[in-house]
């Protein structure tokens, strides 16, 4: 999990939602634990076997080129681009509450997308959003589910059920978009920049270990992990979940990409509140993740973690509430350096992501642009917008750092695009590049290789712009106690009493907040921080780096790893405290635990 | 049929006489129901104390294991098996006469368990430190609704108007004890390797169809092990295991219109499902009455004669006709109340009975989904004679009395995890004067003839509908059928056609029901309504209705595929 040792139980701590493509937040979870069922049911055969590879591409092969040589009608259009993804995954889901099982569900799970485009790769249906209802697609009404198990009639099935209803409504999008760019005066010529990149079609089978799903062993450990709860019993509520998922991703298009990806995880986590008479409850989370089963800690382990997070909700319920605004410095230790810098890159309006803004059949004044809006982060590429210290890179492909495994690990993403070794994003403070998806804007014409796929908890197929490793290097680091001398002098020239250390994050909840007193040096725990602000200006000449290099596995919408400097000083952040504590109706009858 | 009731009675006594005894022994070592019982009298205890104590509570359990196989042309595309347990806690702050569930014209203070659902997840291992634990946190949570709720209604009762109704809102009942063992397996009678070829060969027989939108099939296993324990000393725990398999096809029409056939079996065990062969006949004769209904012409709206055939009739008995006596919505203070004023008078022809019998296991060897021994509330279930010679004599009651009805009689009903209403259960029409098929027939011709029609209509399938009780919509319903014919009057062959709905109003339309066939059909279903989806059975013989309303059924607009479905003909 951790390359150092974990001196805090917060170290376990993840966020879990984030931010999607183009940076758009959403509360829908990559790993949301929704299921009702529970399921002992063995599932035979796991996936990815050659016999099943051999199966499921014949059919999409076959269906795709059927489709793409046969789907025509008269003034249609003829499909252009087609592309099909099908996810077949084993997932077992457990969860527990002092000591009983609530729920065991082991099931396989297929589940599919689909992709058909009208056009050509400088113009297609896409990138063009039309709130015109004049020409309605006609709907062939047909959906066919996938077969539980790879079978070669079932599969072309459900892509040739698909894929004709995307003919229809592709087609319609794309003549309202050709006669809107028409009515704008718009020529093909001038259209800029082209719809759709132009890719080398390549063919990658990547295969995973051997994935060990023993059901009896991970409903043990759940249990006895929730069983520890049973002794705190300020604790009114807590849960821990098993969720472990072996999966392949095929990926076929009529380009002549032909994909096989694993995607494997392995996650224990939990959840526990403890209601208070005055102000929120205090709710914490806990994550441990692995891309194998075998990768978690040991159960004995686990126990250990699982009791220092109980042992600090126990802290935070008497921690001190921060009832004023804070604005100063915050320092960032260990794991929450390296999720801060995450959050700061790729969860804000201003994410190193190409974005392209669709047209829009509302727009007025119609003009293609030549150069992107000034504030935008595309438009500063090549600019020193970053400490010059700093150094930034995507080097996915890499599987450990120094021995420890990272989770963020792939070496082909959603769309059979393999990404580089190395990808520079920043380098010594000047922004270098932004993560690209096919979808091409005014300064990217190709993907990165960063648009990648994961299976969700409930078996559906997503997709995520998202580095895998991310490498945070300083070629300026201090020691860390040089550094708290650095955020307590700071703190003084503001007139402040203290400033803050974060231990960790949970999404963009501070986790583990202490002020440090800048008189005494005195640790305090506080509580009442919701969020931790985290625009992509912190990282700029003002921040300052520790010494020392921090490697965290989290899952953020997907699995990454993020290797940075150990600690962060960022040297002023405007923080909210509590405004007002309301008063909360307890229960009335005490709690089992109490009894 | 009547030597077939009296046989059921007679063996109903013996098991249900046989448990009890043996099973109050076995409940002392039930830990689920120990444990319910005990947090149950120790949250009692403790919220007495409190300014608004409850006066009643009780814990519903839901233990649900299922599974199913589906397939979709021919393939399996699922196939999983599940357990869960869930809890409803039931709080009532006041009294038996006045308590916080009284109706107001807050709707949503009302629905909190509606269609949306609320419950409890319990674990599903005997835990008990876990399950009290959820148990508690569930009591908290519905004590503080229930008293808010009380202390709210308790300041608005001095600004309003005196009730229509001044009926208590919960009835007295006798605490009943009733124990079944667990079943051990309640799958031991499924070979799931057959079942899995028949399922997946079902639903392969359409796929050589043309113009074939979707075809289904599913074989789900249930076993709902309810245990109940109430404040008053109610503690029950009873079995239900139920088989059914389903099969549906749709069809598209050259207008686009999409056209579904459905077969449904249904039985307590794995063996009392039809054999393979007469399954795969059935199927066989659905996809070619599919294919032909695809040609069939489309009619528009008509007003008169119709034969509701006996599967029909069940589905438009309970739609028209069941949800109006369901005695708890008649004091809802937005429903329309179409049988209210109606007790004692004659609402249907003077040779009908309508009865509701939740305790009757089986017709004529089919068996009916809407059995039960105890409801929802704890009450034992009973038989209700709701019309008796035409004459409507009472209603299917929970505990929620209505003026005259203070009592029960066993329709509390609710899907696990929601709270209750009352509910229909297996209703049974019958007739005092039956007429065969052929008379039916002729009464429909020679009524076409006097209402100058050159044909009638004969309903032979339905899929389901819907029906409005409230107020702020016409009180009406709706029908679908699925396999209509003309019948016509000069002795042609009937005619199957396509499009049509049966609309209506409740009152105008029993009026209209002048004679009853003498061989009753079961239909199996589901229904769904504000607690929830309850298993339900409709046991009618076909209908002779003199005016019946048609009109063009809302018509969907797919359009053809380009290529044919793959795997079509692939094994010719």
């Amino acid at each position: 999990m951790c390359q150092r040792s974990c001196p805090y139980p917060a170290k376990m701590l993840i966020n879990k939602t984030m931010f999607m493509r183009n940076s758009i937040k959403i509360t829908g979870l990559a790993f949301v634990f929704g299921l009702l069922f529970s399921s002992f049911r063995t599932v035979a055969q796991e996936p990815g076997s050659g016999a099943q590879d051999k199966i499921v591409f014949s059919a999409l092969e076959d269906e795709i080129n059927r489709d793409m040589d046969s789907l025509r009608l008269p003034d249609h259009e003829p499909p252009f681009y087609m592309a099909f993804r099908y996810s077949d995954a084993e997932i077992l889901t457990i969860s527990a509450s002092l000591g009983g099982l609530l729920q065991v569900h082991h099931k396989r799970v297929p589940s599919y997308s689909s992709r058909l485009m009208i056009g050509d790769y400088k113009i297609t249906d896409e990138n063009f959003e039309s709130s015109s209802t004049v020409v309605p697609a006609g709907e062939t009404g047909i959906q066919i589910d996938l077969p539980q198990t790879p079978d070669y009639y079932g599969i072309r099935r459900a892509v040739w059920a698909s894929m004709e209803s995307l003919f229809r409504s592709a087609n319609v999008h794309y003549k309202i978009k050709k006669a809107f760019l028409t009515k704008n005066h718009i020529s093909i010529e001038d259209y800029f920049p082209p719809d759709f990149s132009i890719e080398k079609a390549t063919v990658n089978i990547v295969d995973a270990p051997a994935f060990d799903f023993d059901v009896s062993y991970w409903k043990k450990s759940a249990k006895q992990l929730s069983a520890i709860f049973a002794s705190y019993p300020e604790i009114q509520d807590a849960t821990v979940s098993v969720t472990l998922i072996k999966a392949y991703i095929y990926f076929v298009n009529s380009e002549g990409f032909k994909v096989k990806i694993p995607f494997d995880i392995a996650v224990v986590q939990g959840s526990a509140e403890i209601p208070l008479k005055e102000g929120d409850p205090v709710s914490e989370n806990f994550l441990m993740a692995a891309t194998q089963a075998s990768g978690l800690p040991s159960l004995d382990e686990m126990k250990e973690r699982v009791k220092k997070f109980a042992d600090y909700m126990l802290a935070m319920k008497d921690a001190e509430v921060l009832q004023e605004k804070y604005s100063g410095p915050i320092v960032l230790q260990g794991d929450a350096a390296g999720k801060y810098i995450f959050h700061c890159l790729f969860n804000n309006s201003s994410a190193l992501i190409a974005q392209r803004i669709p047209l829009e059949d509302n727009s007025t004044n119609l003009y293609m642009p030549t150069e992107p809006p000034y504030n935008s982060i595309e438009a500063k590429i090549g600019k020193k917008i970053f400490h010059p210290a700093l150094s930034v890179f995507d080097i996915s492909k890499d599987s450990s750092y120094q021995g420890t495994p990272l989770i963020g690990h792939y070496e082909v993403d959603g769309d059979g695009i393999v990404p580089p070794d190395s990808y520079p994003l920043i380098q010594k403070g000047k922004l270098i590049n932004l993560l690209s998806s096919r979808i091409p804007n005014l300064t990217y014409r190709h993907a990165s290789g960063h648009n990648r796929a994961v299976v969700s908890s409930q078996g559906g197929l997503q997709r995520f712009m998202s580095p895998g490793i991310l490498k945070v290097v300083s070629e300026k680091q201090i020691k860390y106690k040089k550094l708290l001398r650095q955020a307590k002098r700071i703190a003084k020239i503001l007139n402040l009493d203290y400033y803050l250390v974060v231990k960790d994050m949970y999404s963009e909840k501070p986790v583990g907040v202490y002020k440090v007193d800048v008189h005494t040096g005195k640790e305090t725990l506080i509580r009442g921080i919701q969020y931790l602000p985290h625009p992509v200006n912190a990282l700029d000449e003002r921040a300052v780096f520790g010494e020392g290099v921090n490697v965290v596995n989290t899952i953020l919408n997907v699995p990454v790893s993020i290797i940075s400097p150990a600690s962060l000083l960022i040297p002023k952040v405007e923080i909210f405290g509590v405004s007002r504590l309301e008063k909360n109706r307890l229960p009335v009858v005490s709690s089992p635990l109490k009894r | 049929m009547n030597q077939y009731f009296r046989l059921f009675t007679w063996i109903s006594l013996i098991f249900l006489s046989g448990f009890p005894v043996h099973g109050i022994s076995q409940a002392e070592n039930d830990t689920l129901l120990r444990v319910l019982s005990s947090e149950l009298n120790y949250e009692f205890a403790h919220l007495g104390k409190e300014t608004f104590p409850p006066y009643y509570m009780d814990y519903r359990v839901n233990d649900v294991h299922t599974y199913y196989i589906s397939s979709s042309f021919g393939v399996i595309t699922d196939e999983d098996s599940s357990s869960y347990r869930l809890l409803t806690c039931n709080v009532r702050v006041g009294s038996y006469d006045y308590d916080n569930t009284h109706p107001t014209e807050d709707y949503s203070a009302q629905t909190r368990y509606g269609f949306y659902g609320y419950n409890f997840i319990l674990p599903i291992e005997d835990k008990p430190l876990s399950i009290k634990k959820q148990l508690w946190l569930a009591t908290n949570e519905e004590y503080e609704y229930a008293s808010d709720a009380y202390s709210d209604l308790t300041i608005k009762r001095l600004s309003k108007n005196e009730d229509e109704d001044k009926s208590p809102d919960f009835s007295h009942e006798k605490p009943e004890k009733y124990y079944e063992p667990p079943v051990s397996n309640y799958l031991s009678g499924l070979d799931k390797n057959v079942w899995r070829e028949r399922v997946k060969n079902y639903s392969g027989i359409f796929l050589n169809v043309d113009n074939i939108m979707s075809a289904d099939a599913v074989l789900s296993a249930s076993y709902d092990r309810k245990s109940f324990v109430s404040t008053e000393g109610s503690e029950i725990a009873e079995n239900e295991v139920q088989y059914q398999l389903m099969v549906q096809a749709v069809i598209r029409a050259d207008d686009g219109m999409t056209l579904p056939l459905y077969k449904s079996y249904f039985s307590r065990t794995a063996a009392g499902l039809p054999s393979d062969d007469s399954i795969r006949q059935d199927i066989l004769a659905m996809r070619d009455l599919l294919i032909r209904l695809r040609e069939a012409p489309v009619v528009g709206p008509y007003e008169g004669p119709a034969i509701l055939s006996a599967g029909s009739a069940g589905v438009f008995f309970h739609e028209i006709f069941g949800h109006r006596v369901e005695g708890q919505r008649l004091k809802q203070k937005d429903d329309g109340q179409t049988f209210k004023n109606k007790i004692g008078k004659a609402v249907l022809a003077p040779d009908i009975n309508v009865t509701f019998d939740p305790l009757r296991k089986s017709i004529g060897g089919t068996d009916l989904k809407g059995f039960y021994r105890y409801d929802d509330e704890g009450v034992k279930a009973q038989k209700v004679n709701v019309v008796e010679k035409g004459i409507l004599k009472r209603f299917l009651m929970s505990r929620t009395p209505i003026e005259g009805f203070l009592h029960s009689n066993g329709h509390g009903r609710a899907q696990a995890g929601i709270k209750t209403m009352s509910r229909q259960s297996n209703l049974i029409v019958t007739t005092d004067k039956p007429h065969s098929g052929e008379e039916l027939r002729r009464l429909l011709i020679d009524e076409c003839k006097k209402q100058g029609k050159e044909y009638g209509y004969l309903f032979e399938e339905v899929v389901g509908g819907f029906t409005l009780t409230g107020r702020r919509t016409p009180n009406a319903f709706n029908v679908m059928p699925t396999v209509v014919y003309r019948v016509y009057v000069d002795g042609r062959p009937d005619e199957l056609v396509r499009g049509v709905d049966i609309i209506g109003t409740p009152l105008a339309m029993f009026a209209k029901i002048s004679a009853v066939g003498d061989h009753p059909a079961i239909f199996n279903g589901v229904c769904g309504a504000e607690s929830g989806s309850v298993p339900v059975s409709a046991v009618s013989p076909a209908l002779f209705v003199k005016q019946i309303e048609i009109q063009k059924k809302q018509k969907s607009d797919y359009v053809p595929t380009v290529l044919s479905i793959p795997g079509k003909n692939a094994n010719q």
